[in-house]
């Protein structure tokens, strides 16, 4: 087990170090010399080589790489390009917004996602099935731009039922700020739902024919019992899997989803500074999207092989 | 249905498959046919008739530069197809033969492909999008990369193993024997018979690969406007909401069918060509 969780975290930090380097590296290769830039209209070469030194340009690529990497571990990001605030800050205020987002889809898609697997799986080839695998289809070819754009023409536009934009901070009002997360949290949640109810669907399909669920039928155990305590319990390892698989996607749909609806996040903030070239937040947003993404499935790993004692002793997913 | 028949006749006699085809083709060739198709020029603006609704003149209605709607949804059809289309090829330019050596190579290339192939597979693409659109600036060509960079994970799976599947069979060993050399084994004998799986997730990853490109460009870091795009379309719709619904709606419902088209195709050809899956 030890031995297991060691290797992960090998994995994880080789992980961050090299989207680290990608990004410095991406970063190096932006065409203009920031020293030239700084110096203004016709710089002299001392002034310049002035600010190279300051910025310590001057020094060799990889002590540079690694400087950056000491900042960038310390959470100093320097500051923002437009509004001079220190980036590290700007984040602070933007991730709650995107974290509540993620966490309320990640509910949607797990509840609506696994209810509707169970109940396709039981009912295997009946209507009940039927309506759920078109439902996941149509879930998986719908974008979820889309859906929220109709979303706001149906429920705000029309109906008047929700407000169509805008994040109400739950501190000032908490059905303000859930009424307002509720169209982005369904829009969000539904293609991982969709996905989700597949992967439920099939491994409990998978789990129902096996011996042990015909013994617990045998014993006499109601339905509902063999169902959600024997079945289900042994189909959650696939859907952690997937939601584990699932997270780049769930973050990329949480860009999206914020522009949609307004929501002052990490998504608004990262598309806003690309256009703004405000690069110190678009790196820090980079990286600290990245860490978030390789702890997360850090953590769903560890999960993962405390519910299946198989993993920890094989040593890995295969 | 008998196990005689052909993928192709199986692929037809599934209703959802054969349905998905017919969309796919449909819309697809509706978008490639885009410059006969189109009723008038995409890029025509008309100041006398802004936000026009449906009529007969423009069936889909015109836009906030009075253009018409139907024409422009074809040309953005077409745009969804090749960018889609393309990111796909170069995902499978890359994903194949590092597949293919992975699952054939066991011991040197699959711990370090594997590994590499798993940090990308989950890691979002959209970060990759907006780092790339930062460094070079949006276009749809750097949407077209970051998205063929998050198709090659799923690829590469399938072809790795494709590849450790058939490795084991008689007809490599055979080909080993005969003095076939490594490349000869992966691309003559292995890469044909992998041809189906190969098809499948192709056929799987472009509507992906679609959605993913309109979403850039309803961002604004894919396909730029005036050119004719669904996500650059469903993004201007977005401010005019109120006065002209239809702008919103139309577009989505014609990336919901291609994308949908796809998805039924995919799924129907991974029933025909594995009959036995089919039957389960």
């Amino acid at each position: 087990m030890v031995r297991y969780l060691l290797g992960r975290l090998a994995q994880a930090a080789l992980t961050l170090l090299l989207v680290s380097a990608a990004v410095f590296a991406g970063l190096r290769a932006m065409p203009g010399d920031p020293a030239v830039l700084l110096a203004g209209e016709d710089p002299d070469p001392e002034t310049v080589a002035q600010i190279r030194a300051e910025l310590g340009l001057d020094r060799p690529v990889p002590v540079q790489y690694l400087v950056w990497l000491g900042r960038m571990a310390r959470l100093d990001f320097g500051e923002s390009v437009r509004t001079g605030l220190p980036v590290s800050d700007t984040l602070l205020t933007r991730l709650p917004v995107t974290l509540e987002l993620a966490l309320l889809s990640l509910l949607v898609a797990a509840v609506v996602g696994v209810l509707a697997g169970v109940a396709a799986a039981v009912r295997q080839g009946r209507p009940t099935d039927w309506a759920a695998n078109a439902g996941a289809l149509l879930g998986l070819s719908v974008p979820n731009f889309w859906l929220g754009l109709m979303g706001v023409l149906l429920f705000a536009v029309v109906l008047g039922w929700l407000p169509a934009s805008g994040y109400v901070p739950p501190s000032e009002s908490l059905t303000g700020n859930l009424a307002g997360m509720l169209m982005p949290a369904l829009v969000l949640g539904t293609g991982l739902a969709a996905v989700v109810m597949r992967q439920t669907r099939s491994s409990m399909i998978e789990v129902l024919g096996s011996d042990y669920i015909r013994t617990a039928r045998a014993k006499g155990l109601s339905p509902a019992r063999v169902v959600l305590v024997h079945g289900l319990r042994n189909s959650m390892v696939t859907v952690l899997t997937i939601l584990g698989l699932q997270l780049g996607a769930l973050i990329s749909g949480a860009v999206v989803t914020e522009q949609i609806f307004v929501l002052a996040g990490f998504g608004n903030l990262m598309v806003e500074s690309v256009f703004t070239r405000d690069l110190p937040v678009v790196q820090a947003a980079v990286l600290v999207t990245a860490a978030g993404y390789v702890l997360v499935n850090l953590a769903v790993d560890v999960c993962y092989s405390l519910v299946d004692p198989r993993i920890r002793i094989q040593g890995g997913r295969s | 249905m008998t196990a005689t028949a052909t993928p192709a006749r199986r692929l037809l006699r599934n209703p959802a498959g054969a349905f998905g085809l017919a969309l796919t083709v449909l819309l697809v060739g509706a978008g490639l046919l885009a410059p006969l198709a189109a009723p008038h020029d995409p890029a025509a603006v008309g100041f006398d008739r802004l936000y026009a609704p449906p009529s007969w003149a423009s069936p889909l209605g015109t836009d906030e530069l009075g253009r018409d709607q139907l024409s422009r949804i074809l040309y953005g059809l077409r745009a969804s197809v090749l960018i889609g289309v393309a990111a796909v090829l170069m995902a499978a330019a890359v994903a194949v033969p590092l597949g293919l050596a992975a699952g054939y190579y066991r011991r040197v290339v699959d711990p370090v492909v594997s590994r590499l192939n798993d940090a990308v597979m989950a890691f979002p693409f959209l970060v990759l999008a907006v780092g790339l659109a930062a460094i070079l600036g949006p276009s749809p060509v750097n949407a077209a990369v970051a998205i063929g960079v998050s198709q090659v994970p799923n690829i590469l799976r399938v072809m790795r193993g494709e590849a450790l599947r058939l490795s084991g069979e008689q007809f490599v060993d055979a080909a080993v024997a005969g003095g076939a050399g490594d490349a000869a084994v992966l691309f003559r004998h292995i890469l044909p018979n992998a041809a189906n799986a190969l098809l499948v997730q192709v056929t799987v990853g472009i509507p992906a690969a679609i959605i993913a490109e309109a979403m850039l460009s309803f961002l604004g870091l894919g396909v730029q406007p005036p050119t004719p795009s669904l996500g650059v379309m469903l993004s201007s719709a977005q401010s005019t909401f109120a006065q002209a619904p239809w702008l919103a709606v139309f577009p989505g419902v014609a990336l919901v069918l291609l994308t949908l088209g796809f998805n039924l195709l995919g799924d129907g050809l991974r029933d025909a060509l594995d009959p036995k899956g089919a039957q389960r």
